[in-house]
This record gives structure tokens, C-alpha cells and sequence, in this order.
């Protein structure tokens, strides 16, 4: 979140149609769905003065509508790109890393002890982040683990 | 009179001491990291909190909140790099008095006037309260919707300039808001049979996945870029008598623009915090010194993202609509202690009010004498190694998300919307109207149906209140534009002149 000044309006790098496009057909499709789905919603018995499904196809609607002119601005307006940082490829594998870990620490905990499977989670979570050595990946990971079920099984008797 | 004293009273107890001191250590720390916002620390805490009574609870979340935005402004005036977006404006003169050797000085300037603006903001919630809420409790269902869509225009102003993308979003945030039971008739509606969704989407776990997950794989996958050395030199650090007189009238402009658009559904101290440094710049005799290392820009730019928590924790207790994305998270762990903000909170509960407005009060000065005593120990942390702080925060998130409802599926919830926020980032899809529109739609949908129930589109353009507040809806998204316009033709900005970036998110 490093604060930058933004550069002048002719710097900026010039976002390809193509890919804001893109990005307007998944929402468009989003909002087909949400309308699809807002259709087999079913009526009750009473009268009502308006349809339940009035609410969910109105944004389906909604949505399909600022697509379609998202994706025509697209191409009419040459769209400029944020001042984001370009991805790394280590980065990209750390976040997929993250998640993997997370999803094996949800599998883990259900049969192992938190103290155990939680030391192990962060433990893998600091390796993917770069940790290496004793400190990194015993000690820091075992007081992380200790503070978190001291904080929610001791004090806030959570069930972990 | 009494409602004051029961109120004040309430806190003179030693739970509420500690929670308040918990709460201004964490908020400190919380704002001094890079990376974490206060909405993701008051989302996380009321993981924690929601097992306490509403009022410790409430110490402890609305602290962090005040905390924060006192510790932000460490990283951003030594480092550049905003501890949280309410210190974006910060940087602008923060930084550039550091690198003049000025660090000291900018960080007691800052503390000072963040501490003023705070104290007006909290004013303003006394004093103001009971007049808002006795107009709020001619709402009825009609009324409630205007209001409702009167909140939503506002993620046009989050929508960081793109409009249509913001809309979408906010769209998608609405539709996410109809999963779960039908506001009228009970039904399931987009559950797909899973009974975790029958209640609706859990947004604490959306939220922490939105803001706090985000961050974190944001910073992982643009990790490279270089990292600017923090200051180590930091001057003196008391100002002298004519930089105290200079402070003031930016600092009474920033009080009074914080405050207004804290009031603002949705409106946060990022926006609040540009808002003032570009008005105090207006009125003041060096306007040339803006964005180069200008007290005057740092105090304006501090008082009002402070002053704005005043106002918006209003706007949430008097109308039941979330002034900005931290009150979001605070109105959600409010419904679930089964106090619900809005029109009836200030006949039923004034006591709680008032308590609220201590806190406030307390916790901006025990920060301002936390900040004034330990600036050189919270800047030291900044040290941190990078990797450390994301497992930490990672980790926290999960177990945090997991104690809100002990289930595994908020945590799964959670990491599917920090990865949905990470692609959303990279295309420029600002989050901060989803979390609006998930927040504020089932409010909409419900008043807006039982409005037709009741009478039709007549029950809505017959009352006079809703009326103004969907003539004031319009105008909210009309007049900055023509006004934009006019100024864009009449007066080109000079070189030179740093135009501050508006954030991503909802003022988070």
C-alpha cells in the first residue's frame, strides 16, 4: 500500500479492450445467472402486491445492462490501467501456496489436536512466505500457535 | 441529563478501563502495520468481542477504531506508506516534512490535530444525536428505503472514478445480500441446500475476506517493488508558538469537513482526509507549500479523518446505516448483540448512546497520550519482517472467521472472497460497493416490498421525507460532477500539484 502520486494522465499504460471486455462477459454472465436463477424462484399461494423475484432479476437486470455498456466502453473509450504493481510469479505461487495450506489446515484440524495441526499450519504458512531456519519455522510458529489458543480456547472458550 | 450520567457512569468500571487500554494497544499496532486496515481489526476483533457484553465489546472495537488512526500515521509520515487509507492525505505532507528532517515535529503535529479532530467529531455525535434521531423516528418503510438509497449512491464515490465498474459491483453486492431467506414470506432463496447459507451470507467473513485476505495476497503477488528506507532522523519534535497558530485554522477546516462526510452513509476518513488537505489548501496564505512538506496540509488532512469517526459512528446509531466500512463491521456485530441501530435506539437506549460517545472520548485521549509517549517504540516495529506479518495476519483471519460461528465454512467463505478480492484488485474492480450493497441490500429489498405492501410507489413519493432523501440522492451524485466540470473548464490544476489518489476500497 506504499503511497504513491499518481503519474500524469499521459503515463498511464493503456489497458487492453480486450481484457476489460472480458471482464464485462463475467459479470454479464453473472447477471444472466442471477436472472435465471430469480425466475425459479417460486410464487407463494397469497396475493402479493409485488413478485418476490422482483428484487433479484431487477439486479440481474441490473447487471447484464452496465455489462453490456462496460464492454462497449471497452472499446469505444481506450480504458486506462491502474497504477498497480505487475504480478510476480513467486507471488502468484505463495498465494496459490496460502490457500492449499489453508484448505489441508481445514482437513488436518478436524483430527488433529490445534496445537498440533495449528503449530504445523503456520509453520508451512511461514515456509511459503519465505521463512527458513529454527527461529522461523519452530519458535515463531509454536508462539503464534500458543497465543492463538491461549486468546481463543482458554479466554474465549471457542471450540478448537 | 440522566441518560448522560447512566451512560458515563456504565463505563466507570474496571472491564471497560481494560478493554479500552486492549483496544488502544491493538489499534496502535494495528494502524502502525501497513497492510492491516481498522476495518479489518474491528472485523477480526468482533470475532472476539461478540462472546462479551455489547459494551465491553464495544470499548474494545470502537477503540481499535480511534487507535488506528492515530497509529497510521507513523508509517505514513516516515515511511510513505499509509498505515491504513484514512492516513492516505497524511503522506502528502507527512512524508515530505520526514525527509526534511522535520519527523518529530510532524508526528506530535499530527497526533495533536487527529486528537482535536476527534474530540470535535465526538461533539457532534452528542449534540446532534437526539435532533437526528427524533427526525429518525418518523421512518417508516418507505422512508427507510429512500434512506437506504441514499447510502447506495455512495458507491459511486467509492467507486475510486469508475463508475460503471463500481455499479456492477455494488450490484453484485446486492445481489449477495438476496441469499438466504425471503425478507417477506420466510422461504429459501439461492441456498443450493446449503444450510450455513439459509441465514445469509455471513459478511464478517466476506468482509475479513474482501479487506484483511486481500491485502495479504496483494502484497504477495506484487511483491518486488522496491521499498523506500523509513526516516531514522527525527528532529524535534515540539512545535513552536507560530506553528501552532498556523495549525489552527487548518485543523478547525478539517475538524468541520471530517465531521460532514463522516455523517455521510459510507463515506470514511480516506475520503474525509483529501476532502479537508484539498480545502485547506484553498483557504490557506501558502498554498504552494501543499504536498511539499506543509504542517498546514498534515493537521487538515489529521483532524479530519479523526473528526469523520465522530460522524459516521452517528450516522450508524441514528439511522441504522453504516457511515463508512468500519461502522459496516460495527453495525453487524451490534445486530448480533441484539442492539439495533437506527431510528428507535436513542427512545429505547440514550444511556447507550452517550456511553458509546465516552468511549470515543476516552479512548482519543488515552491515544493521544500514547502517541505523545511511544511514537520511537510503534515506529521501531515497523521493522517487522513482511513474512511474519502475513502469516500472522492470515492466520488471526482464519481462526477469527472460524470463532464467529465455529464453522468451517465461514473460513472457506473467507478465503474464496480474499482470492475473488485479489482478481477484483488486479482488474481494478474497487470492493468497497460489494460490502456496501451486501450490507445495505437486504435493508433495501425488505422496505422496498414492504412498501409496496402497504400502499404501492404512492407510499414512497407521498412522504415527504423519503422525497427529500431521493431528491438528495440524485443530487449526491449530480452536483460534484457538474461541479468538477465547471472547475475543470474554468481553472486548469498547476504542475506540479500532487491530485491525491482515491483508494480501492470503501474508505477502509
Amino acid at each position: 500500500m506504499t503511497a504513491s502520486h499518481p503519474t500524469p494522465e499521459g503515463e498511464l499504460s493503456a489497458a487492453s479492450p480486450w481484457r476489460e471486455a472480458a471482464l464485462g462477459c463475467v459479470f454479464l454472465a453473472l447477471g444472466v445467472a442471477i436472472l435465471v436463477l430469480a425466475h425459479a424462484i417460486e410464487l407463494p399461494d397469497r396475493a402479493l402486491a409485488v413478485s418476490p423475484r422482483i428484487w433479484p432479476e431487477t439486479l440481474g437486470a441490473g447487471i447484464v445492462v452496465l455489462s453490456v455498456l462496460h464492454i462497449v466502453i471497452a472499446f469505444l473509450s481506450p480504458p486506462k490501467r491502474d497504477d498497480a504493481e505487475p504480478a510476480t510469479r513467486v507471488g502468484v505461487l505463495r498465494v496459490a501456496g496460502f490457500v492449499l495450506a489453508a484448505l489441508a489446515f481445514g482437513l488436518l484440524w478436524y483430527y488433529i489436536h490445534f496445537l498440533v495441526s495449528g503449530m504445523v499450519f503456520v509453520a508451512a504458512l511461514t515456509w511459503i512466505a519465505g521463512g527458513r531456519g529454527i527461529k522461523d519455522l519452530i519458535l515463531f510458529p509454536a508462539g503464534i500457535t500458543v497465543v492463538l489458543y491461549a486468546l481463543f480456547a482458554l479466554l474465549l472458550r471457542v471450540p478448537v | 441529563m440522566n441518560a448522560l450520567l447512566d451512560g458515563f457512569g456504565a463505563l466507570f468500571t474496571v472491564q471497560i478501563a481494560l478493554c479500552i487500554l486492549v483496544g488502544a494497544a491493538i489499534g496502535m499496532l494495528v494502524g502502525a502495520f501497513p497492510g492491516i486496515s481498522a476495518t479489518m481489526a474491528v472485523a477480526l476483533a468482533s470475532a472476539f468481542t461478540l462472546t462479551m457484553d455489547p459494551l465491553p465489546g464495544l470499548a474494545v472495537l470502537l477503540t481499535i477504531l480511534v487507535a488506528a488512526q492515530f497509529g497510521d500515521r507513523i508509517p505514513a509520515i516516515l515511511i510513505n506508506t499509509p498505515g491504513t487509507p484514512a492516513s492516505i492525505a497524511t503522506t502528502f505532507d507527512g512524508y515530505a516534512l520526514a525527509r526534511q528532517g522535520k519527523a518529530g515535529l510532524a508526528l506530535t503535529a499530527s497526533a495533536y490535530a487527529s486528537a482535536i479532530g476527534g474530540l470535535v467529531g465526538i461533539a457532534v455525535l452528542m449534540v446532534a444525536a437526539v435532533p437526528l434521531s427524533n427526525l429518525a423516528l418518523e421512518f417508516g418503510s418507505p422512508e427507510m428505503f429512500a434512506l437506504v438509497v441514499f447510502g447506495l449512491t455512495m458507491m459511486i464515490e467509492v467507486s475510486g472514478g469508475k463508475i460503471v465498474m463500481g455499479l456492477i459491483a455494488g450490484l453484485f453486492g446486492l445481489a449477495l445480500g438476496t441469499i438466504g431467506r425471503d425478507p417477506l414470506d420466510g422461504s429459501d432463496r439461492f441456498t443450493f441446500g446449503i444450510p450455513q447459507l439459509v441465514e445469509g451470507v455471513p459478511f464478517i467473513a466476506v468482509i475479513i475476506g474482501l479487506f484483511g485476505i486481500t491485502e495479504v495476497f496483494t502484497q504477495m503477488v506484487e511483491r518486488g517493488h522496491a521499498q523506500q528506507e523509513a526516516v531514522r532522523s527525527f528532529g524535534r519534535w515540539w512545535p513552536n508558538k507560530a506553528e501552532n497558530r498556523a495549525m489552527i485554522k487548518p485543523v478547525a477546516v478539517g475538524s468541520a469537513v471530517g465531521t460532514v462526510v463522516g455523517i455521510l452513509p459510507a463515506a470514511g476518513g480516506d475520503i474525509g482526509g483529501i476532502v479537508a488537505w484539498d480545502q485547506a489548501r484553498r483557504v490557506s496564505k501558502e498554498p504552494e507549500l501543499f504536498g511539499k512538506g506543509s504542517l498546514e496540509g498534515l493537521t487538515a488532512a489529521d483532524s479530519s479523518s479523526n473528526a469523520g469517526v465522530g460522524g459516521s459512528v452517528l450516522t450508524t446509531l441514528a439511522l441504522g446505516v453504516p457511515g463508512d466500512s468500519v461502522m459496516a463491521v460495527m453495525l453487524g456485530s451490534m445486530i448480533i448483540w441484539g442492539i439495533q441501530p437506527g431510528p428507535s435506539l436513542f427512545s429505547q437506549h440514550p444511556d447507550l448512546v452517550y456511553s458509546i460517545s465516552g468511549i470515543l472520548l476516552f479512548a482519543t485521549l488515552l491515544t493521544l497520550g500514547l502517541s505523545l509517549l511511544r511514537m520511537r517504540g510503534v515506529a521501531k516495529l515497523l521493522e517487522l519482517p513482511t513474512r511474519f506479518l502475513w502469516v500472522v495476519i492470515v492466520t488471526f483471519c482464519i481462526v477469527g472467521t472460524y470463532a464467529v460461528n465455529n464453522s468451517v465454512f465461514d473460513v472457506g467463505l473467507m478465503l474464496l472472497f480474499g482470492v475473488i478480492g485479489l482478481l477484483l484488485r488486479r482488474f481494478g474492480v474497487p470492493a468497497g460497493p460489494i460490502v456496501l450493497g451486501l450490507i445495505l441490500g437486504p435493508l433495501a429489498e425488505r422496505n422496498f416490498r414492504r412498501s409496496m405492501e402497504l400502499g404501492g410507489l404512492e407510499t414512497i413519493y407521498t412522504s415527504p421525507i423519503a422525497v427529500v432523501l431521493l431528491v438528495a440522492a440524485v443530487l449526491a451524485i449530480a452536483v460534484p460532477r457538474i461541479r468538477s466540470r465547471m472547475k475543470a473548464r474554468k481553472r486548469p490544476s498547476p504542475p506540479g500539484t500532487p491530485e491525491p489518489r482515491k483508494p480501492a476500497g470503501v474508505g477502509s
